[in-house]
C-alpha cells in the first residue's frame, strides 16, 4: 500500500486549505477560525466535554449524561455536514486520484482520510475526547477505552454523513429521485413533531426507544466511555465496528451507483419554450438573460435539493418539537421561519450569482447590453423563485396550519416572507460582487460559499429561527398581532434596501468585473 | 482602405504589472488580420480591451470608425467574439446557448432558431440535443464558441485561437467560412500560434512582444507567391522565421529528455 503517497495527499489537502488563506477572504476566515478554535477549546474543556463529565459524575448519572452529550454531538455534526455541506467537501475525487499510482482501495483510503480530517470531524473528536478524558479523571471510566469509543463514533458519524450525501446526490440524478427525496425529507422533518408528543404519553415507549438506541453509535460509545469493566465491552465494540463495516459497504455500493456514467446519448435538438415563457415576464430585453439564469437555477443539483428541502425544513422548524417552555404559538414561530422561506431554496446561487458561470462570466461583457442588466436579470430570477416559495408557504399555512384564520396573521406572515426575501437578496448582491467564489456547478454537496455568504446564510437562518423562538417565549400573541404594522414596515424597508443594492451594485459590478473574472477563472 | 480597428497608444496595467505598452495598430477593413506573439505577450489582454472585457489604462480605441469603450452597446452588436477561454455557459445545451446569443444580439425568434439549426448542422452538432456544454469535448466546445461568434453575422470578428482542438475537417470548414466572411468586406482579427495557418489565411500580420509592444506589422501575401519578406536587412522565407527572429524565441535544450 502506498501509504507515503496517501499521506502526501493528506498533506496536500492541508496545503490547499492553507493556500486559501492567501486571499483576503481566506485571511478573514483564518482569523475567525483561530478565534473560534480558542473559544471552542475553552468551552470544550469546561462545559462541552470535561464539564459535562464533571456534572455527570457528580449527579450519579454518568452514562445518561454521556449518552445525551455524545448523541447531541453525533446528530449535530451529521446535520451540519449534510445540510450546510461542511465536512463532506471532496478534496480529491476518484477520477482526480487516478492520475497517481494508486490502486482502487488506496484511492478510497486517500479520499476518506482527507475527508475525515476536515475541521468539523476534528471538532467532534475534540469534544468527545473532552468528555472521555473528564470521565477518566473523575474515575467514571477508562481513558483508552473512552478514547477508542469516541474515535469509532466519529468514524461512524463521518461515514453516515457520506452515505446520506451520496444517497441524496444519487437520488437527485435518477428519474423520480427528486420526488422520493421530497417525501423522505417531509417524513424526516414532520415525524418528530408528530411522534415525540405521543411517545411521551405512551406507557413503556421510552424504555423501548432507549433499548433500540443502545445499538446506535453514540450510545454504544457512551457505554464504553463510562464502563471500565470488561462486561459488555465486546458487545459495545462490536456495535460500533458493525456500524462502521455496514456503512463502508453501503457507501462503496452507493458510490458505485453514483459514479455510473450519466452522459446523455445523442439526441436531436428539441426546443423547450418553458424557460423562455417564464422569463418573458421580465420583458423582451431581459428575457434571454433571465431565461439563461433560470436554467442555471433549475439545473443545479444544489439549488434543486435546497428548493425541495425548503418547505419540509420550514414545517419542521414551525411545527416541530417545542424547544422552549410552555405551549408553542405556531404563529410566532412561523414569523421567524417565514422570514427565511424566500431564500432557503436559492441562497447557494443567489449569494454567489456569478460563481457558477466559470469562464461564461467573460461573455457578459461581450454582450450588447449594459452590465447592470445582467445583475438585474440574475437577481430578479432568484427573487422570483424565492417568491414562489413564500407564496407556497402562505398557501400551505392557510390550508393546513392548526391556527384559526386571522387576516392579521396572514398579513404579518406575508410581510415577514417578503421582507426576508428582499433583505436577503439585497445582501446577496453584495456578497456576489464583493466576495465571489469559483464554484462547481455539478456538485450537490460541500460548502462552496465564501465566508461572507456563509455568514449571511447561516446567520440569517439562525437569527430568524431564534427570533421566532424568542417571540414565542417572551411575548404574547396578542401583543404581536396588535403591532402587525411592524412586519409591513420591515417588508417596505427591505424592498427599499434591495432596490438601493441593485442600483449601487450595477455600478460596482462594472468596476469589479476584472477582479471577479480573475476569481472565477482561478487566477485569484 | 478604411480602418476596422484603430488603436493609438493602448496601455493596460494590472496593478504595477504592464501587460500592454503604448500599442498602436491599424487593421484595414475587409482583411483577415493575424495578431501574433509569444505566450504572455499581451494578445488576449489586447483583445480584452478591444472587446470591452477589460478597461484600458490608457490610449484610444476606434472600432468601425467609432470610439469604443466598454459601454458601446451599439458597437458590440456589430462585433462577434470567440474568446480563448470560450466563455460558454456550461449548464446549457448547445442550441439553448446559441439561441441565447442570437437573441442577445437582436435576432428575432424565428431567424434565431433557423440560424441555430443551420449552424448546429454545419458544425455537426445537431445530435447533441440533450447534452450540456459541460459534457462536450474540447473540439465541440470550440465549434459552439465559433458558432456563437458568427450567429449574428458581425461586421468585425475576433477569433482567439479558433483552430486549437478542432479536427482537420472542422478546421477546413472554418477556413472556408473565414474566406467567405472577408470576401463580403467584413474583417477578422485572428490570433493563433499556428503560423502556417496564418501564412495561408491572412493578408496582414502584426507581431507583438511582451509587454504588448508592436515589433512588426506588414503585408504577408508575398509569402503566398513564394517570395520573401525583408526586415532588418534580412530575407525571410516563412512567417515562422520572421516570428522567431522578431520575438527572440529559442528552443531550450533539455539534456535529460
Amino acid at each position: 500500500m502506498s501509504s507515503q503517497l496517501i499521506l502526501r495527499l493528506v498533506g496536500l489537502r492541508y496545503q490547499l486549505l492553507w493556500a486559501q488563506t492567501r486571499t483576503r477572504n481566506g485571511r478573514i476566515a483564518l482569523f475567525f477560525a483561530g478565534y473560534s478554535i480558542a473559544i471552542l477549546v475553552i468551552i470544550l474543556l469546561t462545559a462541552g466535554g470535561y464539564g459535562a463529565a464533571l456534572v455527570s459524575v457528580h449527579s450519579g448519572h454518568a452514562e445518561a449524561v454521556a449518552q445525551a452529550v455524545l448523541g447531541g454531538l453525533f446528530l449535530n455534526a451529521l446535520i451540519i455536514s449534510v445540510v450546510t455541506g461542511f465536512g463532506i467537501n471532496s478534496a480529491f475525487s476518484d477520477v482526480a486520484l487516478r492520475r497517481f499510482a494508486l490502486r482502487a482501495g488506496e484511492r478510497l483510503a486517500a479520499r476518506h482520510l482527507t475527508g475525515i480530517l476536515e475541521p468539523v470531524w476534528i471538532f467532534l473528536l475534540g469534544l468527545g475526547l473532552g468528555l472521555s478524558t473528564g470521565m477518566y479523571v473523575f474515575g467514571a471510566g477508562s481513558f483508552w477505552l473512552g478514547a477508542i469509543a469516541v474515535v469509532l463514533m466519529v468514524a461512524a458519524d463521518y461515514l453516515l454523513a457520506r452515505v446520506l450525501a451520496t444517497l441524496i446526490e444519487w437520488l437527485s440524478h435518477v428519474r423520480g429521485g427528486t420526488a422520493i427525496l421530497f417525501v423522505l425529507l417531509m417524513t424526516i422533518c414532520l415525524t418528530p413533531g408528530l411522534v415525540i408528543p405521543r411517545l411521551a404519553r405512551a406507557h413503556g415507549a421510552k424504555q423501548a426507544v432507549m433499548a433500540w438506541l443502545a445499538y446506535s453509535p453514540p450510545f454504544a460509545a457512551a457505554a464504553l466511555t463510562v464502563r471500565a469493566e470488561s462486561a459488555g465491552l465486546l458487545q459495545q465494540l462490536g456495535i460500533l465496528a458493525g456500524w462502521i463495516v455496514a456503512l463502508v459497504v453501503l457507501l462503496a455500493w452507493l458510490e458505485r451507483q453514483a459514479a455510473l456514467p450519466r452522459t446523455a446519448a445523442a439526441a436531436a435538438v428539441t426546443w423547450n419554450d418553458n424557460y423562455e415563457r417564464a422569463a418573458s415576464i421580465f420583458g423582451p430585453a431581459m428575457a434571454p438573460l433571465a431565461g439563461r439564469t433560470l436554467r442555471y437555477y433549475v439545473r443545479s443539483n444544489k439549488v434543486r435539493f435546497n428548493y425541495i428541502a425548503a418547505l419540509p425544513i420550514l414545517a419542521f422548524l414551525t411545527f416541530g418539537p417545542n424547544q422552549g417552555p410552555g405551549h408553542p404559538h405556531y404563529f410566532l414561530r412561523a414569523l421567524g421561519t417565514f422570514t427565511i422561506a424566500g431564500f432557503l431554496g436559492t441562497a447557494v446561487m443567489a449569494t454567489n450569482q456569478f460563481g457558477f458561470d466559470s469562464s461564461g462570466f467573460r461573455r457578459y461583457f461581450l454582450l450588447p447590453v449594459p452590465p447592470g442588466e445582467i445583475l438585474r436579470a440574475s437577481s430578479y430570477t432568484a427573487l422570483s423563485l424565492g417568491g414562489l416559495l413564500v407564496a407556497a408557504a402562505i398557501l400551505l399555512w392557510t390550508l393546513f396550519a392548526p391556527v384559526p384564520f386571522d387576516p392579521r396573521i396572514e398579513c404579518m406572515l406575508l410581510a415577514a416572507g417578503v421582507g426576508g426575501l428582499y433583505l436577503f437578496n439585497g445582501l446577496a448582491i453584495w456578497t456576489s460582487l464583493l466576495s465571489p467564489r469559483r464554484t462547481n456547478f455539478e456538485t450537490t454537496f460541500g460548502n462552496q460559499l465564501s465566508l461572507p455568504a456563509n455568514v449571511l446564510l447561516i446567520g440569517g437562518v439562525l437569527a430568524a429561527i431564534f427570533g421566532g423562538m424568542l417571540l414565542n417565549n417572551s411575548v404574547s400573541q396578542e401583543v404581536v398581532l396588535h403591532n402587525w404594522w411592524m412586519a409591513v414596515l420591515f417588508a417596505v424597508l427591505a424592498v427599499a434596501f434591495y432596490l438601493y443594492s441593485l442600483r449601487r451594485g450595477a455600478r460596482i459590478f462594472v468596476g469589479r468585473r476584472e477582479m471577479i473574472l480573475n476569481t472565477l477563472e482561478g487566477r485569484n | 482602405m478604411a480602418a476596422a480597428i484603430q488603436i493609438s497608444n493602448l496601455t493596460k496595467k494590472y496593478g504595477e504589472t504592464l501587460a500592454v505598452e503604448n500599442l498602436s495598430l491599424t487593421v484595414p477593413a475587409g482583411t483577415l488580420f493575424g495578431f501574433l506573439g509569444p505566450n504572455g505577450s499581451g494578445k488576449s489582454t489586447t483583445i480584452g480591451c478591444l472587446t470591452g472585457l477589460l478597461d484600458p489604462t490608457g490610449g484610444e480605441i476606434r472600432i468601425l470608425g467609432e470610439p469604443f469603450h466598454d459601454g458601446s452597446v451599439s458597437l458590440k452588436r456589430r462585433m462577434g467574439v470567440m474568446p480563448e477561454s470560450l466563455g460558454l455557459f456550461d449548464a446549457l445545451y448547445a442550441h439553448e446557448f446559441l439561441f441565447f446569443q442570437a437573441r442577445m444580439f437582436g435576432l428575432d425568434e424565428v431567424t434565431a432558431r433557423r440560424r441555430v439549426d443551420e449552424l448546429l448542422a454545419a458544425m455537426e452538432l445537431d445530435g447533441t440535443g440533450k447534452k450540456r456544454l459541460s459534457e462536450f469535448s474540447a473540439g465541440m466546445r470550440k465549434r459552439v464558441a465559433f458558432a456563437a461568434a458568427v450567429i449574428h453575422a458581425p461586421e468585425l470578428l475576433f477569433l482567439d485561437e479558433p483552430f486549437e482542438s478542432i479536427d482537420p475537417a472542422g478546421v477546413a470548414s472554418i477556413k472556408q467560412w473565414l474566406h467567405k466572411i472577408t470576401a463580403q468586406g467584413r474583417t477578422i482579427f485572428l490570433t493563433t500560434h499556428v503560423l502556417e495557418t496564418v501564412e495561408r489565411l491572412c493578408q496582414q500580420v502584426a507581431i507583438i512582444r511582451s509587454p504588448g509592444k508592436l515589433v512588426w506589422q506588414g503585408d504577408i501575401t508575398a509569402l503566398d507567391r513564394n517570395e520573401t519578406i525583408s526586415h532588418d536587412g534580412r530575407e525571410f522565407r516563412t512567417l515562422e522565421e520572421l516570428f522567431l527572429h522578431l520575438t527572440g524565441e529559442r528552443y531550450a535544450q533539455l539534456d535529460w529528455l
